[in-house]
Formats: structure tokens, sequence, C-alpha cells
């Protein structure tokens, strides 16, 4: 009978223990991701790679010509006469520090796009979950580890890509027509640097696994990932300066007619001048004598252009130019960078735990 | 050892096809007493056919004193049903395999000759009737 | 062989006579193979439904599976097989009633480990190699039996290095077998495993199913549609259909209480003779009539009188979806715990 026929076993299989570091529910889950940490992997170390060669080319030629202090928004007088360095440094890098920004700006939405999204929205699709859940172990202890595996190669892969990223954004911030990388509180600063980086690609991750648990299908998981992404980085955006008090800073004015018909400009006192160096503005405009607040919003140039001024629409302000005492600017320092950074991750791994507990949450009620 | 076979399309139960090959096996002396019957696995394993069938054959035959079973050692061979005159080399049998060989000089071809052993079986043992679909 | 039309009081309901401890006794003769367990059944659904757009997949199923059947579960495409072994498998959970794995719902830990499912689509991981498969089943079960799984493999002369992504239909199949094998489930369930198995390897993986279930007392529910398929293999079986049970019980107590009767009979109205017989399914060519029957008492002459075989008795079940459902006692869940033929 066949059982006892020799020869018929052909033992090919090494025994079924290897040296692994992963075992149980782990190693299967990474083993499914295997293709997408490889090429995650090499992702990481081409960027990484790059930044530093072009931070090191930078740095170099900054080095070499003596531009050290020589930031382009501010342009100190010690940097006159190096204008051709500056202006041929741009010209070199510029284009590849702006593209390379984007990439780094793209990086954890795609990472929530290509892993979290399809992570278990492909497992429903091809049936993989019902070979998961037949076997001895349970919806949660799936889930754990479909989610926990991709979750910790994302926070050990995106802190080393933070920590170069971080080095590289000091070496060009302010130093490039790139707009993106003027201050520590310009889109594409703020959204590279720092323990944001993490936050950032950690939520991705679990959203896109979140929306794939829910939408179960692979291409409408990215798709609704995106879009939920696009939010929730508007969400991030709006309320990552919220735990930090702005500042304010005044100046004496009197205001007077001085063209009929046309704008109020101040007869005395000038730019608010004591707003510190590298603040990030978010408002200013007049105070009446009574403490009522004239703001300017839309016209910037109306607290800095040398002397303040009314615009000639703003109603509220030409009404009550005779009570005018001060212009104001409220703003924050640039010590806020770090806490608005952490603000940010925190609202981040906020999210990621409640995508999280909604995922265990779920998968116990799915049918 | 014997070998079972399984006729899915025969009408006749897998069970009554282990009996029967069973007592065949036994008649022919191709199972002799300590003989151990193949286990239900093994059975299975090559007929595919439901473990429980070859169970009850196996007790069918236990039953008519035809084997027994050891629990945990396996089913084994009582007594052959055997006789020396069905033997290959028995005097009946030859005289059987000349019959055959002038049937074929007669120009029988083989479902004739069996028609008429058949009915030769019929008349010469009338009490029993052969089972079968 | 002769088989008598059982009287009434003989009709499912009893328990096998003496002389035939037959279907439901130990499987004494061999190694380890011992009495059907005794204790809670491997299947058993009190009221069980699942509601599936708008309608019932499943709805109202009562039945039991002793431990230790090889249950043929039966029923027209849609009928509800699926969706019964998914329930069980706790891949769904009902809308109305429950089913129980031994005695425990379907989601506890116990019941997972006892439980293997292969899905009609069979899946498996498609990039990974057949070894990593086999891995997995060590990783993810206590009880896996490497030994075993590669045997099954190694049975399809497939090497364990090939990508399961690239395995015909047949070979998937036999992978994804050694996969629930190996697991040394309690209860196997296989929704149309065979489907797309060809005849040498049908014969092969059916064979080495049952060399299992009686190695390991491992209970199997098979569906299949190919009724041939079963007949042989399953001495339970599990009829649905339109997510009802129509017929469920041991194959022999079903098939002793069923005649196939040929006779003849004038016109198109009810046929007196069978008056006090519960007819399943009546069919005329002209003047005859052939029917199957549940015979009550005797049955008057004129009638030629056959067992059916079980390809005749489900096929008479699934044509009459209104005959009255039929389950033999070991099949009713609920207050009977008695497993026939089990010695304490």
């Amino acid at each position: 009978m066949a059982t006892d026929l020799p020869g018929r076993v052909r033992p090919t299989s090494p025994g079924p223990r290897r040296a692994s570091v992963l075992t149980g529910a782990a190693w299967l889950s990474a083993r499914q991701e295997r293709t997408a940490f490889a090429v995650a992997a090499a992702v990481l170390v081409a960027v990484c790679g790059w930044l530093l060669f072009l931070g090191h080319g930078i740095d170099g030629y900054i080095a070499a010509n003596h531009l050290q202090g020589c930031n382009i928004v501010y342009f100190p007088p010690e940097c006159q006469g190096t204008g051709e360095l500056v202006g041929a440094l741009d010209m070199e890098y510029g284009p590849a520090v702006l593209a390379t920004g984007w990439v780094l700006l793209a990086l954890p939405p795609t990472l929530g796009l290509f892993l979290g999204a399809p992570l278990l929205a492909r497992e429903f699709e091809n049936g993989a979950y019902r070979l998961w859940w037949t076997q001895s172990v349970s919806r949660r202890r799936w889930l754990a580890a479909r989610l926990g595996v991709p979750l910790a190669v994302t926070l050990v892969g995106s802190t080393i890509l933070a920590v170069v990223s971080t080095w590289w954004v000091r070496v060009v911030e302010g130093r490039f027509a790139v707009p993106g990388y003027y201050h520590w509180f310009t889109w594409l600063t703020r959204n590279t640097v720092g323990p944001a980086v993490v936050g950032f690609c950690l939520v991705g991750v679990a959203l896109g696994a979140a929306v794939g648990l829910i939408v179960r299908r692979t291409v409408a998981s990215i798709v609704v990932t995106a879009v939920a992404t696009l939010l929730l980085r508007l969400l991030v955006d709006r309320l990552r300066l919220v735990l930090e008090t702005s500042q304010q800073a005044v100046a004496n004015v009197r205001m007077a007619v001085v063209t009929p018909g046309d704008r109020v400009l101040s007869t005395s006192g000038h730019l608010v001048q004591n707003v510190p160096h590298e603040a990030y503005e978010l408002a200013n405009g007049f105070l009446t004598s009574d403490g009522l607040r004239i703001p300017q919003q839309g016209d910037w140039n109306a607290m800095v252009d040398g002397r303040p001024y009314c615009p000639s629409d703003s109603a509220l302000c030409l009404a009550h130019q005779h009570d005018i005492v001060q212009a104001y600017v409220v703003y924050h320092p640039a010590s806020a960078e770090w806490p608005m950074l952490w603000t940010e991750t925190g609202i981040c791994l906020l999210v990621t735990v409640v995508l999280v507990a909604f995922c265990f949450l779920r998968v116990g009620r799915l049918r | 050892m014997v070998e079972y076979l399984i006729d899915r399309h025969s009408g006749l139960s897998p069970y009554l096809q282990i009996v029967e090959q069973t007592k065949r096996a036994l008649r022919l002396g191709v199972l002799l007493p300590g003989d151990q019957l193949p286990t239900a696995r093994e059975v299975v394993e090559a007929t595919a056919i439901n473990p429980n069938t070859v169970l009850k054959a196996y007790r069918e035959l236990e039953r008519e004193g035809l084997v027994d079973s050891r629990r945990g050692v396996g089913t084994f061979v009582r007594r052959s049903l055997a006789k020396p005159q069905t033997a290959a080399d028995s005097a009946l049998r030859a005289e059987l395999a000349a019959w055959m060989l002038r049937a074929r000089e007669a120009g029988l071809e083989r479902e004739d000759a069996a028609a008429l052993i058949s009915d030769a079986l019929d008349s010469g043992f009338p009490e029993t009737t052969t089972g079968g679909p | 062989m002769s088989h008598p039309i059982p009287t009434p009081d003989e009709l499912p309901g009893d328990l096998p006579d003496e002389d035939e401890p037959g279907t439901a006794s130990p499987l004494a003769a061999d190694a380890d193979a011992g009495a059907f367990p005794a204790g809670p059944p491997a299947l058993e659904a009190t009221g069980l439904g699942l509601r599936y757009r708008g309608g019932w997949a499943l709805q109202g199923c009562d039945f039991r599976l002793p431990a230790g059947r090889i249950c043929g579960l039966v029923g027209p495409n849609g009928a509800g097989k699926s969706t019964l072994m998914s329930l069980a498998a706790h891949l769904m959970t009902p809308d109305a009633g429950a089913v129980e794995v031994f005695g425990a719902r379907p989601g506890a830990p116990e019941s997972r480990r006892r439980i293997a499912f292969l899905g009609q689509d069979k899946p498996l991981f498609p990039r990974l190699t057949i070894a990593e498969t086999l891995r997995a089943g060590y990783e993810l079960n206590p009880g896996w039996d490497q030994q075993l799984a590669e045997r099954i493999v190694a049975q399809g002369n497939l090497s364990m290095s090939a990508r399961v992504g690239r395995l015909t239909g047949g070979q998937r199949t036999r992978v994804a077998l050694a996969l629930a094998l190996g697991k040394r489930p309690d209860l196997l369930m296989l929704d149309e495993p065979m489907s797309d198995v060809d005849p040498v390897s049908r014969q092969e993986l059916t064979g080495l199913l049952m060399a299992e279930a009686v190695e390991h007392g491992t209970t199997v529910l098979i569906s299949s549609h190919v009724l041939a398929e079963l007949d042989g293999v399953c001495d339970y079986v599990l009829v649905l259909a339109s997510g009802r049970v129509r017929l469920a019980g041991e194959v022999d107590e079903l098939l002793d209480s069923h005649r196939l009767v040929v006779g003849a009979h004038e016109g198109t109205g009810p046929v007196p003779s069978l008056a006090g017989h519960q007819v399943v399914e009546l069919r005329r060519t002209g003047r005859q009539v052939t029917a199957l029957i549940r015979p009550e008492g005797e049955l008057g002459s004129g009638w030629d009188v056959l067992e059916p075989t079980l390809e005749d008795l489900l096929m008479a079940y699934l044509r009459s979806p209104e005959a009255t459902a039929l389950l033999t006692p070991s099949a009713r869940p609920g207050a009977d715990r008695r497993l026939p033929g089990v010695s304490a």
C-alpha cells in the first residue's frame, strides 16, 4: 500500500524550524510582505544615500567658498559680494533640492498607499485571510501580526530616514530659491524634519490598513487611503501649532490721511521692529486706544513696507484712523519649531493608536 | 497480504466486495491461517472507501469465525477456506483446464464457455444462488 | 442480497441491531482506532441561519454530525453548503441560531485548533514556496504534523521549492490539503475539494483522507455535487436545499428506510397502493411508475422493490424540495446526546 512504499516519500525540505528571528504568526506576516519590505528598504537606502551625497556636496561648496552665514532669504551684509557664488550654488543644486524635497514629502504617503492600503485589503481580496483564520490563530493574533510587523519595520525605517533627512534639511534650509525650504515653518521643511517623518509614516500605514479592513479591495483601498491621507495631513497642518501660545509684538504709530481718497499712512512710528528673527507671523494689524483690534489679513505688506498703512479697502481701519495708537504682529518664534514637530508627531501617533484600536474592534465583528 | 479491488460501479456494496474478496483469497489459499489482513488504514488509503465499511466487513468475517481481531495489533486469519481439491495442482483443476482446451478447440468463445459453466454450476449446485447485482 | 423492508419500528430512530453494531460501532479491528469518541458531536446546529442579500443563505438549520463520521454535504449550488462550513469555521457569524464545534462556539481557541477548513477556492499564499507554506502551517498550528504534510506533497511529485502561484489547480489542492491535514484537525471540512483534481490523484487523495480519518478518528465533512464521488466514501450524509436541511443521518440507516419501487399505474392521479407510505419522489413514464418511498408497513403486491443506491436517494431528495425533511436520531440536535453504538 502507498503508506509502506519506501522511496515514494522524498524528504525534500529541511526541517520546519530554521534559524529565524521571527516565529509564529509574525514570521508569516513578514514573509507575506517580504517583497514590499525589500522594495521599501531599497528605496530607503537609495534616498538616504542620495541625501548624504547631495548634502555633502552642498556642504563642501559652502565651506570652500566661505558661505556659511549666507542665507539667501535675509542675505546678511557680510555676504555682500558673494552673490555670484550663491547664485552658482542655487543653479547647480537648486533643482535637485526641490525634487528631493518633493520625494521626501511624498515618501510617508507612498508608504501608506503601497504598504498600508493593500496590507489587509489584498488579504481579503485573494482570500488569504481565510487561510489565516482557519489556522489555530485568532483573528486578533492575525491582525496583531499583520499590523505589528509592518508598523515595527516602518518605525525602524522611518527613524533612519528622519535622522538623515533632518541633517539634510538643515544643510539646505534658506540657501536655495526653493520657498518650501526658506524657513523652519515653510511647507517642505516642516514636513521633512524630525520626528514628524516617523509619525507620518506610521499613521500612513495604519490609515491604509484600517481603510483596507473596511473597503476590502486593494485598488479601492489605495484610492480611499490617498484621500484620507490628504485630509489627515490638512488636519495635522491645522493643529500643529495649537499647543504653542503665540507671541505678540507691538509698535506705537499715529495715522493720518496723507493722500485724500487714498490710504492712511502712519505719520509716526515704523514697522514692528521687535519681532524676532525667523518668527512665523500669524497675523498683524492695528490697535485703537480702547484696545480694538483691526486685523489686516491678506495685506501682509501693510506692516512691513517701511511705514504701516491702512489699505483703502479696509473700512474698519479707515473709520478708526484717528484712534489707532499701535501696530501689532502675532507670531511664533523659531523656538516653536520642535514643539510643533512633536505636536505633529503626537497627533499622528494618537491617530495611529485610534486606527489600530478600531481595527481590533472591527475584526472581531467582521462576518 | 491481499489487495482489495473495489469496483464502485458493480452495484455490489464495497462492504460485500471486501467480504467476498477475502473469502476468495481464503479459498484460493492466498490467505492462510495466521496471515494478517491489511489494516483499515491501508485498505482505505489504497481504495478510497469509507473506513467504517472496511471495519464492518472485518467484523462480518470475524462473526463468521474466519478472522480474529486483536485489538491494537491487527486482524488475523483464523481458518482457511482452501480445500486441497481447489489447489492449482489438483486433479479437479487439471480436468477443468483440459475441458477448457477442448471447448476452445470446439470453437467456443469465452462468453460461451462461461455460460456453459454457469449453467452446469446451477444444475450441479442447485441449493446456492450466486449473489450479485 | 436480501433487504427486508423495515417495519415501522425499525425505521430511522432505532439503534442498529445487535448483529451489526455496524456503521456506528468502534473501529475495533485496528491499531489505534477506538470507539467513535463519546462526548459532544463534531458539529451541532440549532436554528442556524444566515442572511444574504435580502434572503437567507441558511435558515432554521437543525442537525448534528456525530464525531468520527465521514459526512457528505450535498445540495445544489447556492444551497448553503459553503455558508454552513464558513459558519462552523468562524469565517462568518450567524444571524440566527448557533453552531457548535465539539460543544464549543466556532471562534473559541479550542475550536480553532480542532477545525481545518479547505474552502472551495483553496486560498494559499501564491508567492510562498510549498516548503514555506508548510512552514506557515507549522508556525500557526501547535499540533502540526510536518511529516504527514511533506508526505502528501511528495506523493504528488511536487518540489518543495516550487512556488504555489505556479502550481496547477490540482497541485494547489494537494498543497492545501497538506496544510489542512498537517494541522491534525479533529474536524476536517472540505468544500468541493476534488473539483480540479485529476482522477488518479482524486482516488489517491481520497484514500489518503480516509486513511488519516481512520488513523486519527478525524471527522470529515466533505461537500460535493458529484454524488458518485461520495458513494462509498461517506457513512453519513447531510442534504441541504434552499438553505434548509432536507436529509441527515447515517447512510445505511437512510438507505434501509427507503425503497425504490417500480410498478404500473394508469393516469396521473395519486397511486392508491402507495397510500400510507411516504412518497419522496414519484415519476411516471407512460404506464410505469417509479417512486422513492419511505415504506410504512407492508407494501402491496405488484411492485418491484429495490434498495436505492445513495445516489438514487440523494437525487430523489434534491429533486423533491417539497418532501418532508428526514433526520435520523443521531442527526437531531438537542436533548438526545446519546450516540448509537458508543460503549461508555
